[in-house]
């Protein structure tokens, strides 16, 4: 899995690839625990590359959604392929994904 | 739920405005008439009076009406909710001509009705024959309808039946005719491309008209009055064993030709169609059955789906059901206006080709992208390559089975049940020894979900499976490997073992340890900060990626199987 970070209008967007699965998901929290200490926490996650989306990464993403939250924060799917939209529609998180 | 295509004016459950609907219904009955010259030919040629043969066709237009409609019936166990009109199919004439030349209509209604029952029970048992019916078999099927009918339409279009030195203005007819359906479908927008066929008809008429081209009888025909009871062409009905073979294969080259129609049906209406739905093929052909005994009993003759009128909704790009509806109340109301009935049996003969090739072009098309749906390997292309090959070569060297015996007439007189029949069998036969099984080890840790997602890429493309179930069942597999490894349940290598058999994907994976449970039931969000709940989430994630799951274990071994419909 790689991670590439950019800001754009006071948001960051984390580009990831590859596949999201037990082990890997620990990069994910890392970046995403890194960003949470920024302000404000808003974060775009764009996925498009994303082969694989496993439970780890559904915990990754609940766990900031919390954090940011209760900061004010916000955390948004910009863009997802097709394994990770399919991941979040059966957990329910669909609604992260931005254009819906 | 389907998605509807994007090419579609009016999709399955549209309802087209009422003058619209009556227009389509008629654009489709006229199509439908196409073959009612079939009861005429049968009657002639057994030397009965033509008032029988009229009989014939009322009652089977009553008969092809009502199964129409109940084709078009989308709840219940009956019909297949599809426009999929009906009318007298070619693939009885053989056995219906035997039939009537031994023992008269008695015998025909009689047999007709059995063999009503006969596709019924057929339609019971197709649900559980899906090997034998891979999409690429149902397009050789397909295709070969669309082949079938090149000879009547070139025949027709090409005048081939007029004198040598009176062919000129025939042929200009109908190509005038083909020419204005395929230029209103090609460039036409909105009504213009949906009507294509009947302003080409309309046209054609016309012109017929206007180059004195209506045959010398069709006046006294349309003298005929407004309305009459349809009659029977003789009472009661018998039955007699020794035509019970030539109506046995009769229905089975019809079941596999509405097979083949259903099929596409189903696919022209779903943008994302994968393969067949074999339950709505199951009432689709209950409702085939359904009709043709009630054919028989009111004194008509076998009917069949016509690929004709599907390759005209392709064309016209209306598919809704209820145009079904009002094609077979308009089609069934024409059997007691004889005057109406008159005008579509006197249709000019290059008209009528011009219609034939315009819909068979649509047909031929519509099968090789069947064919073309699945990735042929060295099985499939022989299978679809043979049939074609010894299928044709009952349409164009009829001599080399000039001794097969008469009760197997009906099979290679036909380029469809030829074609269909050699598939059928070859399929069946090179289905043997076609599970296929790959093994891995998995070594629990960090690389265990690379390595599972490796394995499956691997077995997907060994087996040219699709795509889109490798990516489910890797998925599934990339989640299993990563849970059992990362939360500590597998206590040694994990061996994972795919089959594959064309239409299943398994996958089988044993280790020592404690079991990943498996569920259905989504796990809440909050219960995901410790193992349970990521436990929980995991097994959730496996088992709805996958078809069917199922987890066990015994003797501190544990046995997790995975299936995935191909």
């Amino acid at each position: 899995m790689q991670i590439a970070r950019r800001e754009s209008g006071g948001e960051y967007e984390l580009w990831i690839s590859g596949r999201v699965d037990a082990f890997a998901a620990a990069e994910l929290d890392a970046a995403l625990d890194e960003l949470a200490r920024l302000s404000p926490p808003r974060v775009a996650l764009r996925m498009i590359e994303v082969d694989f989306f496993g439970s780890a990464g559904v915990r990754s993403l609940v766990r900031y959604r919390k954090k940011a939250s209760a900061w004010g924060g916000t955390l948004r799917v910009a863009d997802a392929s097709e394994p990770v939209r399919t991941v979040l529609d059966l957990v329910g998180l669909g609604g992260l994904c931005s254009d819906r | 739920m389907a998605r509807r295509p994007s090419n579609l004016i009016y999709g399955v459950d549209d309802r087209p405005p009422a003058v619209t609907l009556l227009l389509l219904g008629l654009q489709h009955v006229s199509a439908m008439t196409s073959t009612l010259v079939l009861p005429v030919v049968i009657v002639a040629s057994a030397g009965r009076p033509p008032s029988e043969a009229a009989a014939l066709i009322q009652m089977s237009m009553v008969a092809a009406g009502i199964g129409t409609a109940l084709q078009a019936r989308s709840r219940g166990p009956v019909g297949s909710g599809y426009l999929c009109p009906m009318g007298i199919g070619p693939a009885w004439f053989g056995a219906s001509s035997m039939a009537f030349r031994a023992g008269g209509a008695g015998l025909l209604f009689g047999m007709t009705a059995l063999a009503g029952v006969m596709e019924a029970l057929f339609s019971r048992a197709v649900t559980r024959l899906r090997p034998l019916f891979p999409p690429e078999l149902l397009g050789v099927v397909v295709t070969m309808v669309g082949v079938e009918l090149v000879v009547p339409g070139a025949r027709n279009l090409l005048a081939l039946d007029a004198p040598a030195g009176a062919r000129g203005a025939p042929v200009a007819l109908g190509f005038l005719t083909l020419g204005v359906m395929a230029a209103f479908t090609v460039w036409g927008k909105g009504k213009l491309r949906l009507f294509a066929m009947l302003l080409g008809l309309a046209l054609g008429y016309a012109a017929a008209v206007l180059a004195g081209l209506l045959a010398p009888e069709a006046r006294a025909q349309l003298a005929g009055p407004w309305f009459a009871l349809p009659a029977r062409a003789a009472a009661g009905w018998s039955l007699d064993p020794a035509y019970l073979l030539p109506f046995a294969i009769a229905t089975l080259c019809s079941s596999l030709k509405g097979i083949g129609d259903l099929t596409i049906c189903q696919k022209i209406n779903d943008a994302d169609w994968k393969r067949a739905d074999m339950g709505n093929l199951s009432r689709g052909l209950l409702a085939d059955g359904t009709a043709n005994v009630l054919s028989g009993l009111l004194g008509g003759m076998g009917l069949s789906t016509f690929s004709s009128n599907v390759g005209l909704s392709i064309a016209s790009g209306a598919t809704s059901r209820v145009i079904g509806v009002a094609a077979g109340a308009l089609f069934a109301a024409l059997a007691f206006v004889p005057k109406l009935a008159a005008l579509l049996v006197v249709m000019p003969r290059p008209v009528m080709g011009a219609l034939v090739v315009y819909v068979a072009s649509f047909m031929v098309v519509a099968g090789v992208q069947l064919i073309a749906s699945r990735m042929l390997d060295a099985r499939r292309t022989f299978v679809v390559g043979t049939s074609f090959v010894l299928g044709l070569s009952a349409l164009l060297v009829p001599e080399a089975y000039a001794a097969v015996p008469g009760v197997l007439r009906p099979i290679v007189a036909s380029s469809l049940a030829l074609a269909t029949l050699v598939a059928i069998a070859l399929n069946a036969v090179f289905h043997l020894g076609l599970r296929r099984t790959l093994a891995a080890e998995v070594v629990p840790g960090p690389s265990a979900p690379e390595e599972a997602w490796r394995f499956l890429e691997r077995c997907g493309a060994a087996w040219g499976a699709r795509p889109e179930v490798v990516r489910r069942a890797s998925g599934a597999l990339t989640e299993l490997a990563g849970a059992v490894s990362s939360l500590g349940l597998a206590k040694g290598p994990l061996r994972v073992e795919g089959v594959f058999d064309e239409l299943n994907l398994d996958v089988a994976v044993t280790y020592p340890g404690a079991p990943l449970l498996l569920s259905t039931q989504r796990p809440e969000a909050e219960a995901l900060e410790d193992d349970a709940g990521m436990a929980a989430l995991a097994g959730y994630l496996v088992a709805r990626q996958a078809d069917g799951a199922r987890s066990e274990e015994r003797d501190g071994r544990c046995r997790i199987d995975l299936h995935f419909v191909h």
